[in-house]
């Protein structure tokens, strides 16, 4: 779907992420956690393509979609300047997202930005009676986001910063691991994203403890909808002659099997 | 004096090699895919052709990630010609084509001479396809694409190559990476091509100078988008000079007034490319905007447009 949405709110938050919460009825009646927009909120000829964003919060009843970006570019510089009222395009909601069990724990492993789409996840298994263990990371405290929702959604919610802050700037898969072995809680699922390193972490613990691990990749992206093949990632593919296929994060993905991914 | 003109008179319709295209506005090959994504998008029925994404005689799994930036007003791509292979396409892409009026042109490309007849001679006896593109300016793999494309008798001896395994109309698809792109297009036209498109992508690389690295595991990467369209313009500009098949127009089209550029500069028919991907629905709305064209200038019928560029 090729759409508009209106700007409701750009909300600044402490540190240098922004949340923009946009109206936009459908996508949000459609979308699922771990899905995406490209969304194009300038009108500007040097910035060629939409950008992809991950979904922070759906939320269906007001017809909204709250995205959380970090402004890094000159897209997301003119995203930040947008205000409520102004009209923004949409393409979406995009990508296989997030398959959720029917039943038990899951946990969410984000390194700073990439809690981004976690939040979704936490959101809807929440309300669908999951319990979610949710460990986040960043350089430092302030680089965080969404703690205060997290825990609205989380079970327990654990974090760890660079700066030692936090749990002495401890890996969150051996926080994960502390949770698991030392409190007895069983994880039937774990989504991660943000980090490359924290998605490798998963891949020994999956048959360790028994749970599935599911990464969301991030890519740059042109077309969004699974047509110019631009934003593939490796991904292991018995039966070929390579041994891998090149799959689409937009389309086959961005949600993919950490076990799946070649790094 | 300019006439009023009603706007259901006005005449978008275009002949090209033997295709009759309902308007001259087509997808550039690589940016549509097998257009199952656009599909729930807009009516493909109202394109003037489908263009598919480059068939080769095997399948490839395209080049590594990272495969796309953007630059300043353009976007650099390395994908590699990904694609399930002729097979695979024959059986799985051409029936789901097949459902579509507006003529269907696969465009084809190959590691050497005899892939490239090889590939049109079993798609032509395939069924449904209405013309065959020869990708000989595919920037971005090692073997076959680029090479043919840039010295003229190769050029030539490709598509003669296809020309004799095949009864459909072949397009060749022309590159700018070259000194003097009127050459080649007089060798293909000699060879007895039917019609050229002109121009593929323009070699250009970025370099992350946070990594030093390239941009693209690729190095090397084709430019599209606004930024390559005066160079566009002025290769279709000057072929249209040194040849007498038609043209068709790409490279950096993002609006209808691009368009009109291109046909005044000689082309007869355009292609739309980076625009999709900016929005899914650009080419439709260049298909609309150049019947405003005509009835904001008065008049019918747009073939009075193509190469009426006033020098």
């Amino acid at each position: 779907m090729y759409v508009k949405g209106k700007i409701i709110e750009q909300r600044k938050l402490r540190s240098e992420y922004n949340i923009l919460i946009i109206e936009q009825a459908e996508i949000a009646r459609k979308a699922r956690p771990g899905q995406f927009i490209m969304l194009q909120a300038w009108e500007r000829g040097d910035i060629v393509l939409p950008r992809p964003f991950s979904l922070y919060r759906i939320l269906p009843a007001k017809g909204q979609l709250h995205i959380l970006y970090k402004i890094r570019g000159k897209a997301t510089l003119e995203m930040s300047r947008r205000i409520p009222g102004e009209e923004v395009k949409l393409i979406g909601p995009l990508g296989n997202g997030a398959d959720l069990p029917e039943t038990g724990n899951i946990a969410l492993l984000g390194r700073g930005i990439g809690a981004a789409p976690l939040m979704a996840i936490a959101e809807t298994a929440y309300n669908r009676g999951l319990v979610v263990y949710t460990f986040l990371s960043a350089r430092k405290r302030e680089l965080i986001p969404g703690v205060v929702d997290f825990t609205r959604y989380s079970s327990k919610v654990v974090l760890s910063t660079d700066d030692g802050e936090e749990n002495e700037g401890r890996l969150l898969t051996v926080l994960l691991e502390e949770l698991i072995t030392k409190e007895g809680i069983k994880i039937k699922t774990v989504f991660t994203c943000g980090s490359k390193r924290l998605a490798q972490g998963l891949l020994p613990m999956e048959t360790k403890y028994n749970f599935r691990a599911y990464v969301l990749l991030e890519e740059v992206m042109a077309c969004g909808i699974g047509s110019c093949k631009g934003c593939v990632c490796k991904v292991r593919t018995p039966g070929t002659p390579e041994g891998h296929a090149y799959k689409r994060v937009c389309k086959d993905g961005p949600v993919f099997p950490a076990s799946e991914v070649i790094w | 004096m300019k006439q009023t003109v009603n706007r259901s008179r006005v005449n978008l319709e275009v002949q090209l090699a033997g295709l009759t295209l309902q308007n001259p506005v087509m997808p550039a090959s690589g940016t549509f895919g097998f257009g199952e994504e656009y599909a729930p998008l807009f009516d493909l029925n109202r394109l003037g052709a489908i263009v598919v994404k480059t068939i080769t005689l095997q399948p490839l799994i395209g080049n590594p990630p990272p495969r796309l930036m953007e630059t300043p007003c353009g976007v650099l791509n390395s994908i590699g010609l990904q694609n399930p292979g002729l097979e695979v396409f024959i059986r799985e892409k051409l029936p789901y084509l097949r459902r579509f009026s507006p003529p269907l042109i696969v465009n084809i490309a190959g590691r050497t001479i005899d892939e490239y007849a090889e590939l049109a001679e079993r798609l032509s006896a395939a069924g449904g396809v209405a013309a065959l593109e020869v990708n000989i300016s595919c920037p971005n793999v090692k073997e076959g694409g680029i090479v043919f494309g840039t010295v003229p008798d190769m050029a030539a001896r490709v598509t003669a190559a296809v020309k004799s395994q095949t009864h459909l109309p072949v397009i060749v698809k022309l590159t700018p990476n070259v000194t003097d792109i009127t050459a080649i297009a007089r060798a293909v036209e000699e060879a007895g091509a039917d019609a050229l498109s002109l121009i593929n992508t323009v070699r250009g690389m970025a370099i992350d100078i946070k990594t030093r690295r390239p941009a693209l595991a690729n190095i090397v990467g084709g430019l599209s988008g606004p930024a390559i369209k005066p160079v566009a313009l002025y290769a279709v500009w000057q072929v249209a000079q040194a040849v007498k098949i038609p043209l068709i127009g790409m490279g950096g089209i993002m609006t209808s007034r691009d368009a009109v550029e291109f046909l005044l500069a000689g082309a007869t028919a355009v292609a739309v490319g980076t625009a999709g991907l900016v929005n899914p629905t650009a080419i439709i709305e260049i298909i609309a905007g150049l019947e405003d064209y005509l009835v904001e200038q008065g008049l019918n019928d747009i073939r009075e447009l193509i190469g009426a560029v006033q020098i």
